[in-house]
């Protein structure tokens, strides 16, 4: 299959002087590009290995617009398969999650065990005679899948850098958030079953401008900022998020230019851990939970500075659509280009009481998703964004990303990060565009990888 | 070995063998003569993994470990 390099992509995206042609986010053919370019290239997160907890538990996920089957194999090794039969390609897995022996496709009975190799066929000797090798048929699996520290991604792309050098300088903070509160690597865990639901959106409007969006909370979240969703309750004049304790931390907006990773990040100013303050005010013996864990942690850090970013300390996109933070991870998967799939993934230490998961699940629920306080207000700007994005004439018109030109400076505690000491700017959001426009143009990783490897 | 009516949980209206619910452990008759012993079932009714107990097919040898289509069932091996 031939991948369309299309230059001519740069004259929708002029990133110098911060503008975009509305077609970018709106254009069926787009669209389709970025499934070949994007897609089938770049890292993408699938998982949490708590999903899979045993030999044959697994999940659907998805990568792109196609659906992928994570399963821990008997012998509990982590595989992704991509969701479809290779006899005449109906799903063999119909389910959200589950525990399976074999993947049975309805239609012809062509069987996968959960290494993904095809065991069986219906009236397989009598179709398909003894010379038949089932080994040249197993279910199609990913080119590379690495578990970082329990979260699973995964690349379709051999020739994929690692995925550590994939994240470059923000492997650090993606490792962070993935401790738990103790600062144990590892330590998380997922709630089951994750929310998930349909937008009437291009995956773009929330991928690219979420943790880096400053400007936009105060009108759009204006009402659920009064409403005291928080688990503080109404204590101290109410908010959705938890109370922090003062310490020397600065969030910034701060990317990754080269990697199309970045985000809202907190840099911190003073070595060691900050204080944990009461919050849980609705959940006996959470703060004693939160306040020991904190103790453990500053043990560990001392003397040194935590990683920006995680722990309270801001959130960042891993390009191109998963945002990470200390306590969730939002996952925008394109469906159609006017339909993307939002996901909710929600941590919560593996050693927290009961108690405390039941509360933080409740909080989330509050919070986050569908029927949460915040999401539903985010829903409603890109609901309509995209519809009046779509016109002849409003396609004439650009958007532009003008917030903060020019102020991003190479930061020098943090080598490979650009930053800006606030975050009413849009340089989260170029920074990401202009990657999307250099894997949209690649011929193959060779033109999209920073260090050049010798073949 | 079991004929007739049976359980209905593992038998169909006609008689012939269901191996939806049929556990581990069980014996089964397959077409070609052999004996297998159930070793694990999916539970969708297709397919069974068995090990070889006694055969002569010329494909198969005592202690192999394969999965079983329904086609391929005689009838349970035993009372069931």
């Amino acid at each position: 299959m031939a991948i369309q390099q299309d230059h001519a992509l740069r004259e929708l995206v002029d990133i110098e002087h911060g503008l975009v042609s509305r077609e970018v986010y709106v254009s069926d053919e787009i669209f389709r590009q970025e499934q070949e370019q994007i897609f089938m290239r770049a890292w993408l997160f699938v998982g949490h290995e708590s999903m899979v907890p045993n030999p044959g538990d697994f999940v659907a996920s998805r990568m792109g617009a196609e659906e992928v089957i994570m399963v821990r194999d008997q012998k509990s090794k982590i595989h992704v398969f991509l969701n479809t039969c290779r006899h005449r390609g109906m799903k063999v897995c119909r389910y959200d999650r589950g525990n399976a022996l074999v993947f049975t496709c309805p239609f012809h009975a062509w069987t996968y065990d959960t290494e993904g190799r095809l065991v069986g066929q219906g009236h397989g000797k009598q179709a398909y005679g003894p010379d038949f090798d089932k080994s040249e048929w197993p279910l199609h699996e990913v080119a590379q899948l690495c578990n970082y520290y329990g979260s699973i991604w995964a690349t379709w792309d051999p020739k994929a850098p690692s995925f550590e050098e994939y994240l470059g300088p923000i492997a650090p903070s993606v490792r962070h958030c993935f401790q738990g509160s103790n600062g144990e690597d590892n330590g998380m865990e997922v709630f089951m079953p994750i929310m998930r639901w349909r937008i009437p959106t291009n995956w773009k409007f929330p991928a690219f401008s979420f943790a880096g969006d400053g400007t936009h909370g105060a009108m759009t979240h204006l009402s659920v900022n009064a409403a005291a969703v928080g688990p503080q309750g109404v204590r101290e004049g109410g908010a959705r998020h938890l109370l922090q304790a003062p310490f020397p931390r600065k969030t910034h907006e701060m990317v990754a230019p080269e990697y199309g990773h970045g985000g809202h990040m907190a840099i911190y100013g003073a070595t060691g851990v900050p204080p944990y303050r009461d919050t849980w005010d609705s959940v006996p013996g959470a703060d004693d939970f939160y306040h020991a864990a904190r103790d453990e942690k500053a043990e560990k850090y001392e003397g040194q500075y935590l990683t920006p970013g995680g722990h309270g300390g801001g959130h960042f996109n891993v390009f191109p659509n998963v945002t990470i933070d200390s306590w969730r991870i939002l996952h925008w998967h394109p469906i159609a280009p006017g339909v993307t799939e939002s996901w909710r993934l929600f941590q919560v230490d593996k050693n927290a009481p009961q108690a405390v998961k039941d509360g933080k699940r409740q909080y989330a629920m509050r919070y986050c998703g569908p029927m949460g306080c915040t999401e539903s207000d985010d829903m409603e700007n890109w609901n309509y964004a995209y519809p009046a994005s779509k016109g002849a004439v409003a396609q004439t018109l650009d958007y532009p990303f003008l917030q903060g030109m020019g102020k991003a400076t190479p930061n020098e505690r943090y080598p490979g990060f650009t930053t800006i000491d606030h975050t009413y700017a849009e340089e989260n959001q170029r920074v990401r565009l202009q990657r999307w426009l250099e894997f949209m143009e690649a011929g193959s990783w060779d033109d999209l990888f920073p260090v050049k490897k010798e073949q | 070995m079991a004929q007739g009516q049976g359980n209905s949980r593992f038998r169909s209206p006609t008689g012939g063998p269901l191996l939806r619910e049929v556990p581990a452990g069980t014996k089964l008759l397959l077409k070609d003569k052999s004996i297998v012993e159930i070793i694990g079932n999916p539970g969708d009714g297709g397919w069974v993994q068995v090990r070889y107990l006694e055969t002569e097919a010329e494909d198969a040898a005592v202690g192999d470990e394969e999965w079983v289509f329904y086609t391929d069932v005689q009838d349970f091996a035993q009372e069931i």
